[in-house]
């Protein structure tokens, strides 16, 4: 059995997995317009795919 | 993933706050640390028995265009990165909750007003997680040996294969396909039985689970994965949950199954109810 610690390169995909669709949400109304992150979230999602086939 | 500032656009020559996680008020300490953008330093923003870690980035930095996405994911990758180190680094002496990325407020007041108003919602989570830590389990199934595994032992089976050579060649083949068509079958029964049987003896020693959707097996792949779970433990029992894989490694082996286990994280996936 495999025990890995959490920061090492092939977990970027599960960095992006968590930190981006996880952990708290700043409410609207405080939090700066990031144009391009959605477009982020879809490229990561297709990192990740690749990753885990 | 919006929008706005409170009351008007902000102006990206403008500063915000980057928010990294919320934490009890008590913090062993931050130390001396750069925030995501290399420059600006870590600090405090203090509300009641909470803080918050953050540090000044210039908003326009966090201002993407459309153009370039090759150079979009290298630079999120980058910022991703030294987001998760900070956070990372901040768990191994604190409680916290961690934030997603690119959390950015315009300014302390603003802040300050989003921790009054989610106080509560905040303190009962930290409570929550006191004591524990995430961590993933991953399963994975190595084809052939699970199948090998199920005809060994099962004996309509067994016993189908070892008249296949006393047939003749036509009913051969139609003996071929329904022991096909068995084994088929009985894989899908058996492997929903093991992951069941898998998630059950973890819920004994976790306070609670967020599964990951996995897309099983189709083709006769080897190390597919087959299970994806993120499991809040108590540091306190943890080595209970190691010694809880270690026998269902042992029980399962034999089958292909085998069983990865990454973390501590910071608890993402249980800071939203």
């Amino acid at each position: 059995m495999a025990l890995k610690k959490s920061t090492n390169a092939s977990s970027l995909a599960e960095v992006l997995d968590r930190i981006l669709e996880k952990g708290i949400v700043i409410d609207a109304w405080a939090r700066v317009s990031l144009v391009g992150i959605e477009l982020l979230s879809i490229e990561a999602r297709v990192v990740i795919a690749s990753v885990e086939t | 993933m919006m929008t706005y500032f409170k009351n008007n656009t902000p102006d990206v020559n403008e500063k915000g706050l980057y928010v990294y996680c919320i934490m009890p008020k008590d913090v062993v300490t931050i130390h001396d640390q750069k925030g995501i953008d290399g420059e600006g330093s870590l600090f405090l923003v203090q509300y009641r028995e909470l803080v918050a870690v953050v540090s000044e980035v210039k908003l326009k930095d966090f201002k993407l265009s459309m153009v370039a996405k090759e150079m979009v994911m290298e630079w999120a990758e980058e910022k991703v990165r030294i987001h998760e180190k900070i956070v990372e680094r901040l768990m191994k002496e604190n409680d916290l909750l961690p934030t997603s990325f690119g959390s950015i407020v315009s300014n302390k007041e603003a802040l300050i007003d989003l921790m009054t108003d989610k106080y509560y919602e905040y303190i009962s989570v930290l409570e929550k997680l006191k004591g524990k830590e995430e961590w993933t389990i991953k399963a994975y199934l190595s084809f052939e040996k699970f199948k090998q595994a199920l005809e060994d032992n099962t004996p309509e089976i067994r016993k189908r294969k070892e008249i296949l050579s006393a047939l003749s060649k036509s009913d051969a083949f139609l003996m071929k396909r329904k022991i096909d068509n068995l084994v088929k079958e009985q894989m899908d029964i058996r492997l929903e039985n093991v992951l069941l049987h898998i998630v059950e003896v973890l819920r004994k020693v976790s306070e609670c689970e967020a599964f990951s959707n996995v897309e099983f097996p189709k083709h006769q792949k080897d190390n597919s994965i087959i299970l994806k779970a993120s499991y809040l433990v108590k540091k306190s029992i943890f080595q209970d949950f190691l010694q809880q894989i270690n026998k269902l490694t042992d029980e399962l082996e034999s089958e292909g199954i085998t069983f990865e286990v990454i973390g501590p994280w910071p608890p993402y996936s249980f800071v939203e109810d």
